[in-house]
């Protein structure tokens, strides 16, 4: 352990509280877009205050649909990641 | 759970002034940051709403905003704030689907 506070250590934790504050920072915004692009693709009547029910299942599916996709891209990426680095490695010898 | 407070509302004794231990300082930082958070999303929200509801309810700009324009904005903030919600508890039920 380091005795001043400037070692190693602190600034890998201030490493590791930006890391997080941007986590939280992306996910605030990934679900604010959710919100936008469900709320313009569901919603266009203003003659009432309160979601009809089809507004609401679409809103539903819509969110559900969202985070599916993003699942999936998350694996594909995943997986192109890993092909890309094996090719990588394969160069490499 | 309310529209700006974080996932978590139940945290307790974050009030407390003097050092206390290391785990009630950093459930106070937590809460700190939860809440500059929610500050951070309301002024994104409403920016949103605003953006929206414009965009769906004024046609063409006139010098003032008239009677019908208003209600339309009015309620397409409700209607905006009601799918917040929606989403929020669609996403967390998603979530704990897959946990279990």
């Amino acid at each position: 352990m380091y005795n001043n506070g400037y070692g190693a250590s602190y600034h890998e934790q201030r490493l590791q509280q930006m890391m997080e504050q941007k986590q939280l920072r992306d996910f605030m915004r990934m679900y604010s877009n959710l919100v936008s692009r469900c709320f313009d693709d569901c919603v266009s009547d203003f003659n009432s205050n309160t979601l009809s029910d089809k507004e609401l299942t679409c809103v539903n599916r819509c969110t559900l649909k969202n985070m599916k996709l993003n699942e999936r891209i998350g694996q594909r990426f995943a997986e192109e990641n890993a092909k890309l680095m094996e090719d990588q490695a394969k160069l490499g010898r | 759970m309310g529209i700006f407070s974080g996932s978590s509302s139940n945290s307790s004794g974050a009030s407390a002034s003097g050092g206390g231990s290391a785990a009630e300082r950093k459930e106070e930082v937590k809460q700190q940051v939860r809440q500059e958070l929610a500050m951070a999303n309301a002024q994104e929200l409403i920016s949103n709403v605003n953006k929206h509801c414009v965009k769906m309810c004024i046609a063409t700009p006139g010098t003032s905003l008239s009677g019908s324009d208003e209600a339309c904005l009015s309620r397409c903030m409700d209607k905006y704030l009601a799918s917040w919600d929606t989403v929020s508890r669609a996403y967390v039920a998603r979530i704990n689907q897959e946990k279990h």
